[in-house]
């Protein structure tokens, strides 16, 4: 039998104890928000975490509004579902990218229930450690399983940077990163703003820097832009599928955003002025030249390497209204 | 072209409302009185020794009220007499990565869960053999010592007709490829499931996801040792099949087992991870094949070497290994013909039967090869394929018997609704169209177990309430079997669906029938059931005749009113009790719409069955059928025999983008040859699934491994189409004029899968050049392709 | 723990392990059957359920999360012989053959059928893209959907 302890805050300063108390008493626990992402991994693991910080009930997380003070900007709470946002009016009128990539994520049933606080935190997946624990052990187990090895880097050793070859695979971080996103976080330390282009570490354990005790409130994303955002998935099938690559792009007035994901342990993300470039070719050159030279693909997927490499290519061109 | 009243019709499933209110009992449903929950500890490594299993410390946990392991169920079973290799569990060596090794059986899943963390297995690992090629060189690890072979080869069969040589000679062109393929697994959505009840005599009730409850009855006899009357097999809904059900399974043999050892009921369901570690998907497989054209000679030749690699045990694999060969006899002409099939043992699931069976990779290298003669000789291929199937009524070199041939009229059909002469070869590049045709079985002519009992028969009862049951062994495994039964016992009785209350596939109640595998069901079932209800006809038509006080008709019990091509001098051999095929029971009378009439005089069906009970009490008929004798005398001469075959032609038009490599099915016209279509939509129902399964096969499915273990053992990374993937589909199913079917009706449950697939891979040469002679045709393959251009 | 829910307008109680998922409380518990187990890893749709009128996985979700929400199963869809006009479609196009992705397909369908009068092929693909069928190619079921929101 599992023994859980469920906690149920529903105010900001609740949660806050609650955090507090498990950190003295040097509990494991989880946050559980949609739960679509947790409650697979909950089910492998031989020894889950004894507490449970639901996140569902609390207050304030879960609006959608337009900030007007200073740079207008659109608030999303943490808790919002995949669903909600993909409807939503505002985020239909503002920021139609958004919308339209949280449809393409996962199916109609787990974006009713996912939020796009567990989107931007989702775990990172790699096909020996993304197995029932029968089959992860049939292997040897992997760093991400506890173990002490990675299966696709067998010299990786503790201490590296990049210990855990475990992919990335949101896809609405790519989209919200062109957007200029900041996170806002909070949890005993106080309330802190990362921005995403900050957020995301190497590693595909520790993933981002987000502390073990703080939780996301809600995202912002600016509203003064001038420019159009476009985001291409690569997968097999037109639903259920994680991405295979994932390139987000946003054509700006001066200058052209690109971010990665769904191929390496992080999101790749890099601005490039315009200007620096005689022509929208040679930025797609060089942009294409960096990601290939920046990001590293691991055998770990449905398709090969070498072909979603190239897809990074094609997408970056086609995002920029090039042919191939 | 009689008019029935509900043959022809399309009818929705006789369990229709209880599926779509969730009323429906499957497997894992059922609630057996306090079962103990079983789990199951497997093998973590492909090959390996057992040194020792201890289980005192499982036995101890709480909740723990039995364990078992392979030295308590020693005897072997297998679904084909000649292979019983299978151990219920493993006892001295592992040969999978996944097998079952132990068993715990405890009040709780829970419970049962740690205490198979409890058992302790000491293993010595040996090498493992993971490829067919590897498996065939290896003579030092022999995966079934006791076979007493050299090396891993399990079955070898060759057959070979007319003279190749010559053949080839006579050739314009010769085509020839190397072909490679994964293997793909059924993907039914309901996990394997087994529930057992005993009871205080000693009488064991298992009910099981099975496709084969009377394959399973004798396997259970033989591994438990006790008699066959004391066992009881009941399937109850069963979630999709697709041969993945349909041989006696270890977790089967254990359940029982442990019931009888702890003296409880018990409970087992397989983790979707399970589902994928038993397999019995389709073999990965090697073939050379090549072939000799000539504008009007047709095919010339055709020589096909193939390797299929059969994991850890036989299953059907070697029905298997003779299907790779003998189903290319149809549906074209080809005299001078040679095949030779491999199987061997690997380390890894075994291999077994998969919708279509071992005629789907075969059908894929032939239909790309003929399409590649029939470039170089510019030919068309659809015009080509006409000229070269076989004709209705006509024997193929391997004695294979035709009937009804629907293919021709069908082939031409599609290729006027698809604008086949206005595509081909003519649409803009990264647009393309293209023909696959196929051949397939209504079920084997010869059982597996050879002896002279029918192939399946059919009860009915009716009594006062006028209600008439029918018993069948038959599975309905979600293809309608039951619907199908109770369509034609209704048409003969002239009575509606609801007066039919079909009894199915229990052991104790049904009569045999052998099983819902290689499409016999409505052919074989159908007929036992259309005879039964003929014979239950004639008892009403006499009490119809003793109340309106006139003479009975005479009935003519003939087999020879039939078109049937005569085998040399061989007459066809009949079991004095059939009543022969589509016999014609209109004898004078028409029984329709609870109703039974003659001339201007109506009786109404209730009143005739009142008379009809008087002495005698309700009513019992049956009806049985048996197979006519056919094939010739060779080795292997049964495999492929069946008493009807089904043609099936696919065009296929979609894009390809040069760019990614993506492709996108647009239309899919197929017309299939089932006879008659008994119920439209079960038919569509069936092609459809066809559509959607081939699709998979074709451009995205494999079962991956790593060192022998599975590693897309889930629906995440097993990838099965999703509704986005689907193409619009036009389906064509015209009458052939079969004789021998019930009502006219053939299969229509694998045929259709086969052509479909090199459909797919010769559309997209039409549309980008590129020939692919592996599977899955995934964009990275075709990008690959175009690039080297 | 006792867990009280609301399951097709019934309370229900039952003691459990907390970890328990909803799929296992409505199965194991409360013997409601029609919601079936194809993965238990939220990748067939099988064991789709409405959770405050919403289709969710069961399967993903822990029964307390249903605390103070009201489920709904596919026993509940029908009241009394009263049924949902896509559950006769269903039968009626031959949308059903082994069954066992139904239920899911109908939590689905009459969803997307209560805000949406006039789905295109393309609204009815998408809302039934999180459930797999391995049987019918999803032709017929479409076609069911597409019926029921005509009458």
């Amino acid at each position: 039998m599992r023994e859980f302890s469920f906690h149920r805050p529903q105010k900001k300063e609740e949660l806050v104890g609650i955090l507090r108390g498990l950190g003295q008493q040097q509990e494991n626990f989880i946050f559980y928000a949609g739960g679509t992402d947790v409650s697979p991994a909950l089910k492998r693991q031989g020894n889950p975490p004894r507490h449970i910080v639901f996140l569902s009930e609390l207050e304030h997380i879960k609006e959608i509004k337009q900030i007007d003070t200073g740079i207008p900007r659109l608030s999303i709470g943490a808790m919002c579902t995949l669903e909600e946002i993909a409807t939503h009016p505002l985020v239909m009128e503002k920021l139609a990218c958004v919308g339209l990539t949280a449809r393409k994520v996962a199916s109609p049933q787990i974006r009713n229930k996912a939020t796009i606080g567990g989107n931007v935190l989702v775990d990172n997946r790699c096909l020996f450690y993304n197995q029932s624990k029968f089959n992860q052990d049939v292997h040897g187990g992997c760093f991400k399983a506890s173990g002490n090895i990675c299966q696709l880097v067998p010299s990786a050793k503790m201490g590296d940077e990049t210990l855990c070859r475990a992919r990335a695979v949101s896809d609405l971080v790519p989209v919200l990163m062109v957007l200029n996103t900041s996170l806002h976080v909070d949890g005993p330390k106080g309330a802190r703003t990362i921005f995403m282009s900050a957020f995301y570490s190497p590693d595909g354990i520790s993933r981002n820097s987000l502390a073990r005790d703080e939780f996301l409130t809600h995202l912002e994303v600016p509203l003064n832009f001038k420019g159009r955002i476009s985001y291409q998935k690569l997968r097999i099938r037109e639903a259920v599928d994680f991405p295979s690559v994932g390139v987000a792009l946003g054509l700006f007035d001066e200058s052209v955003s690109v971010c990665i994901t769904g191929v390496d342990t992080h999101p790749h993300f890099w601005i490039y002025n315009k200007s620096d470039f005689a022509s929208l070719e040679l930025l797609a050159e060089k942009a294409i030249a960096v990601a290939f030279k920046s990001i590293t693909i691991m055998k770990q997927d449905f398709f090969p390497p070498s072909y979603r490499k190239r897809m990074i290519g094609v997408y970056i061109r086609r995002g920029l209204g090039l042919g191939v | 072209m009689t008019e029935y009243h509900l043959i022809g019709k399309s009818l929705p499933q006789i369990h229709a409302w209880d599926k779509v209110t969730g009323q429906a009992k499957y497997t894992d449903d059922l609630r057996v009185a306090r079962p103990l929950i079983i789990k199951i500890l497997r093998s973590p490594h492909a090959s390996a020794l057992i040194v020792s299993i201890k289980v005192d410390e499982a036995i101890k946990m709480p909740g723990v009220r039995g364990t078992l392991i392979g030295t308590e169920i020693k005897n072997t079973f297998g679904v084909l007499p000649i292979s019983k290799d299978e151990p219920a569990l493993a006892q001295t060596a592992v040969r999978y990565v996944g097998e079952p090794v132990a068993a715990v059986a405890a009040e709780t899943e829970a419970e049962a869960l740690l205490a198979l963390e409890k058992i302790q297995v000491e293993y010595k690992i040996t090498p493992a053999v993971l490829t067919g090629e590897q498996a065939l060189l290896n003579t030092s690890d022999r995966i079934h010592p006791e076979l007493k072979k050299s090396n891993n080869l399990h079955k070898r069969v060759e057959q070979t007709f007319g003279n190749l040589s010559e053949g080839f000679a006579a050739a314009e062109t010769m085509v020839e490829g190397e072909f490679d393929f994964p293997s793909v697994t059924h993907a039914f959505t309901e996990p394997h499931a087994t529930q057992v009840e005993l009871d205080g005599q000693g009488n064991v009730t298992l009910y099981s996801a099975t496709q084969v409850p009377h394959y399973l009855h004798r396997a259970l006899h033989e591994v438990l040792e006790i008699p066959m009357h004391k066992i009881r097999v009941v399937k109850p809904h069963l979630g999709g099949g697709f041969g993945g059900k349909s041989d006696p399974f270890p977790h089967e043999m254990i359940s029982a087992k442990l019931a009888l050892k702890t003296g409880r009921n018990t409970r087992l369901t397989f983790t979707r991870e399970e589902v994928f570690f038993s397999h019995h998907g389709r073999h990965p497989t090697k073939i050379k094949m090549k072939m000799g054209v000539a504008k009007e000679k047709g095919i010339t030749a055709l020589e096909g070497k193939m390797l299929i690699d059969g994991g850890a045990y036989g299953s059907f694999g070697v029905v298997t290994s003779y299907y790779n060969g003998v189903l290319l006899q149809g549906p074209y002409k080809i005299n001078n013909f040679a095949f030779e099939c491999q199987r061997v043992y690997t380390n890894k699931p075994m291999c077994g039967a998969m919708r279509g069976h071992g005629g789907v990779n075969p059908r894929f290298a032939g239909e790309v090869l003929l399409d590649e003669a029939c470039e170089k000789l510019a030919l068309d291929p659809c015009e080509f394929r006409l000229k070269n199937l076989h004709q209705a009524n006509t024997l193929a070199p391997n004695q294979f018997r035709i009937t009804s041939q629907g293919l021709s009229q069908g082939l031409r059909r599609a290729m006027e609704k698809s604008q086949w002469q206005q595509k081909f070869r003519q649409l803009p590049f990264g647009h393309g169209i293209g023909v696959a045709c196929g051949f397939f079985i209504s079920g084997s002519a010869l059982p597996i177990h050879w002896n002279e009992m029918p192939q399946s028969k059919v009860r009915l009862t009716v009594d006062y309430d006028g209600g008439v049951t029918l018993y069948s062994g038959a599975s309905d495994i979600g293809q309608g079997s039951d619907t199908m039964l109770a369509q034609i016992a209704a048409e003969v009785l002239g009575l509606p669906m609801s007066m039919i209350k079909v009894i199915s596939a229990d052991t104790r109640l049904t009569p045999i029938d052998l099983g819902s595998y290689s499409s016999r069901v409505t052919f074989m079932a159908g007929n036992a059931a259309k005879n039964a209800a003929v014979s239950l006809r004639r008892i009403l038509t006499k009490a119809a005749c003793e109340l309106w006080k006139i003479p009975e008709p005479s009935y003519v019990d003939s087999c020879g009113e039939f078109d049937f091509f005569r085998q040399g001098n061989r007459p066809p051999q009949w079991n004095k009790n059939f009543l022969g095929p589509n016999v014609d029971y209109t004898d004078g009378l028409e029984f329709r719409d609870e109703k039974i009439l003659y001339q201007k005089q109506t009786l109404s069906y209730l009143e005739v069955l009142r008379k009809a009970l008087d002495h005698t009490g309700a009513l019992e008929t049956s009806g049985i059928y048996v197979s006519p004798k056919l094939g010739g005398t060779f080795k292997g001469a049964g495999a492929g025999l069946s008493p009807a075959y089904s043609m099936t032609a696919f065009i296929t038009e979609l894009k390809v983008d040069p760019e990614t490599g993506f492709v996108k099915v647009l239309k899919v016209t197929c017309a299939h040859d089932c006879g008659r279509a008994l119920n439209p939509q079960a038919v569509e129902g069936q092609l459809e699934g066809s559509i959607h399964m081939g699709l998979g096969q074709a451009l995205m499915e494999a079962v991956t491994h790593h060192d022998g273990a599975v590693m897309n053992a889930n629906f995440l990374d097993y990838k099965i189409p999703s509704p986005f993937e689907m193409p619009e589909v036009e389906l064509i199913y015209d009458d052939s004029g079969e004789n021998e079917g019930p009502f006219g009706a053939k299969e229509v449950g694998e045929g259709a899968l086969a052509p479909f697939i090199p459909s797919i891979a010769n559309a997209i040469y039409d549309a980008v050049g590129v020939r692919l002679k592996t599977l899955p045709m995934t964009p990275d393959k075709i990008l690959q392709e175009l690039l080297k251009k | 723990m006792e867990l009280k829910l609301k399951v097709n307008g019934v309370e229900y109680v039952r003691s459990v392990d907390p970890g328990i998922t909803l799929l296992d409380y409505l199965r194991e518990e409360l013997t409601l059957t029609g919601t079936k187990k194809g993965c238990d890893l939220g990748e067939c749709g099988c064991c789709t359920v409405h959770l405050d009128g919403k289709p969710i996985l069961s399967c993903l979700m822990l029964a307390v999360e249903a605390l103070g929400h009201e489920v709904t199963t596919i026993e509940g869809v029908a009241s009394g012989n009263k049924y949902h006009p896509l559950q006769s479609s269903m039968v009626e196009e031959g949308a059903i053959q082994c069954g066992f992705c139904t239920p899911a397909m109908v939590m689905n369908g009459i969803y997307l059928l209560s805000k949406n009068k006039k789905p295109t092929s393309l609204e009815i693909k998408e809302c039934i893209s999180g459930t797999l069928c391995r049987c019918t190619g999803y032709t017929k079921i479409e076609r069911a959907i597409a019926r029921a929101s005509h009458d």
